[in-house]
């Protein structure tokens, strides 16, 4: 038997490990998370990243295997990331990939991070009809691409500035919330009122997008005055979000007609996004497809659904770091 | 039966295969135009030597202190490679190769300092009579205590006059060490394996962290 795929994915502050097979099913995923560590910064720390890393990655392995029944002798290969990410944390998962594949007498290749986002829809079951508008939303990435397959994307825009997550993060730390700020804010803004008029960047024009006048806004609201809740800060601040999110998306999927939208990344959790995206999609007449939390955030299971593209396209880049890898490459 | 040294502390990186004790590699004989990293170095030792992972029995790995990436680097390619093929990893200290090094050379106390963050230091202390004590801190407050008995001592890597500074009372002997001598991972196997780990234990690089926390084995 040789019809699963390892991914090893620790570009950021968590180390996820999966078995996967070439239809997507997750025999076994293990992500050992570092946001206790680094809570006490307000964002990822990168060397004590890297360093929980090193300690974590083998036992994660390990438990990957434990949880799947199965000896290394009966996987394929071995798929990991080499970008785009944070130095430190990259090399520990390529170098252990290294390792275990010439322990084990397996090929390690290396896979790009945002192509692994893009496959997390069709984890378990498949999701996704091409072509394909996805809008990936994530701490360290916020682009729309559209996908005629698997292999083939289109980029059709990016952020100008910050990404999504980074301006919930950072609008997070400025209400006194716990990193990572996106769950808390979501929560906060349930309870309040969009009152505030925050401005929707590049709003009107185009498929770029643009958060840091927003994030300056709110820090400029904040400074000047007490006077506002701050649920409805959250609330006024996620509505801005969304708006500009759902917009955009409604204007590339006119231009691009696609058979399903997809909405990856971190960011996918919040709830009001998700909502507003199922009325877009009604609208368009497209079909929602939104994974499950636990693929919309960082796991080693799209690693290994993307590894399984590479193979089948026979596309074998050498597992070595490229920190600044784009959506274009492998 | 072949024993695997893995060395990312100094400029030159290194991978050694020896068997009983006999160098069948040593990438720091070979020259190449371009910079390898250490697993490039490794699939070069395979082709060079012909020989199969399947014979390593062993791994000794260097774990710092050097630079942060490096030895990262070739701690968790010598983790997962212990750990993929179910053999030991045997760490040692960047400091105390260096110590050795300078021990092998002339038989006299040795200092080996390695600067990590700011202005604190590791700090080995070598007698050749007992094990080597590896501090951290800074100069200032750890070597008062540690050098009250010394007349005259080496010291390895480019700190020599900051201790003499401090200590002007004190001979300081420069014999230009700056690099260990990666080959004691293998002329000190017997005494490097006694430290061997086996999954789920495994070798960490050396950090200001796990140095106070006393979770390496030096
Ligand atoms: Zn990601």
């Amino acid at each position: 038997m040789s019809d699963l795929i390892l991914g090893i994915e620790t570009s950021c502050d968590d180390t996820a490990i999966a078995l996967v097979s070439e239809n997507g099913d997750v025999i076994s995923s293990v992500i050992s998370s570092q946001i206790e560590i680094h809570n006490e910064y307000g964002g990822v720390y990168p060397e004590f990243a890297a360093r929980e890393h090193i300690q974590t990655i083998i036992p994660t392995v390990k438990a990957a295997f434990d949880q799947a029944k199965i000896s290394p002798k009966d996987i394929k290969g071995i798929g990991v990331t080499r970008g785009p990410g944070l130095v430190g944390s990259l090399l520990v998962g390529i170098n252990t990939a290294i390792g275990l594949g010439h322990g084990w007498n397996k090929p390690v290749i290396g896979v790009n991070h945002l192509r692994g986002h893009l496959r997390s829809a069709d984890l378990e079951e498949q999701r996704v009809k091409f072509p394909a508008m996805v809008l990936l939303v994530s701490g360290g990435h916020t682009f729309l691409a559209q996908m005629k397959n698997p292999m083939e994307v289109q980029v059709l825009s990016s952020t100008r500035d910050d990404s999504v997550g980074e301006c919930f993060d950072k609008v997070g730390r400025m209400l006194g919330l716990d990193y990572p700020g996106g769950p808390k804010i979501d929560k906060l803004a349930h309870k309040g009122k969009p009152t505030i008029p925050f401005p929707r960047p590049m709003m009107d024009k185009g498929l770029e997008f643009s958060f840091s006048g927003l994030k300056a806004a709110v820090s400029r609201l904040l400074a000047a005055t007490d006077a506002h809740e701050d649920a409805d800060v959250a609330a006024s601040f996620v509505q801005a979000i969304v708006e500009v999110l759902i917009k955009k998306s409604e204007r590339a999927l006119k231009k691009h007609p696609s058979k399903s939208f997809v909405i990856v990344g971190g960011v996918a959790a919040n709830s009001q996004i998700r909502a507003a995206a199922q009325k877009l999609s009604d609208k368009m007449g497209v079909e929602l497809c939104l994974p499950p939390i636990k693929w919309a955030t960082d796991n080693g299971a799209m690693i290994a659904l993307a590894t399984w593209d590479y193979f089948k396209a026979g596309i074998i880049k050498p597992p070595k770091v490229q920190l600044n890898l784009t959506m274009s490459e492998f | 039966m072949l024993t695997l040294g893995i060395s990312t502390s100094f400029s030159n990186y290194a991978i050694i295969i020896a068997k009983a004790g006999d160098v069948l590699f040593n990438s720091n004989d070979l020259h190449f135009e371009e910079k390898k990293n250490i697993t490039e170095w490794f699939e070069v030792a395979l082709e060079e030597s012909k020989i199969s992972v399947k014979d390593i029995s062993k791994i000794i790995v260097d774990i710092g202190p050097g630079g942060t990436t490096s030895v990262r680097t070739g701690v968790a390619f010598a983790n997962s490679l212990a750990y993929s093929l179910g053999i030991a990893v045997c760490p040692v200290s960047s400091i105390e190769l260096l110590s050795m090094t300078s021990w092998a050379q002339q038989k006299t106390t040795v200092l080996s300092l390695i600067k990590f963050m700011k202005n604190d230091y590791f700090i080995g202390f070598y007698d050749g009579k007992n094990d080597i004590r590896i501090l951290y801190g800074e100069l200032a407050d750890v070597l008062p205590d540690l050098l009250k008995d010394e007349k005259s001592l080496i010291i390895t890597g480019k700190f020599q006059q900051k201790v003499a500074d401090l200590f002007p009372e004190i001979e300081i002997i420069n014999l230009g060490i700056m690099k260990g001598d990666t080959e004691l991972l293998i002329k000190n196997e017997d005494l490097f394996s006694k430290r061997a780990l086996k999954f789920p234990e495994i070798a960490f690089p050396i950090s200001e962290q796990n140095y106070a926390n006393n979770q390496v084995h030096f």
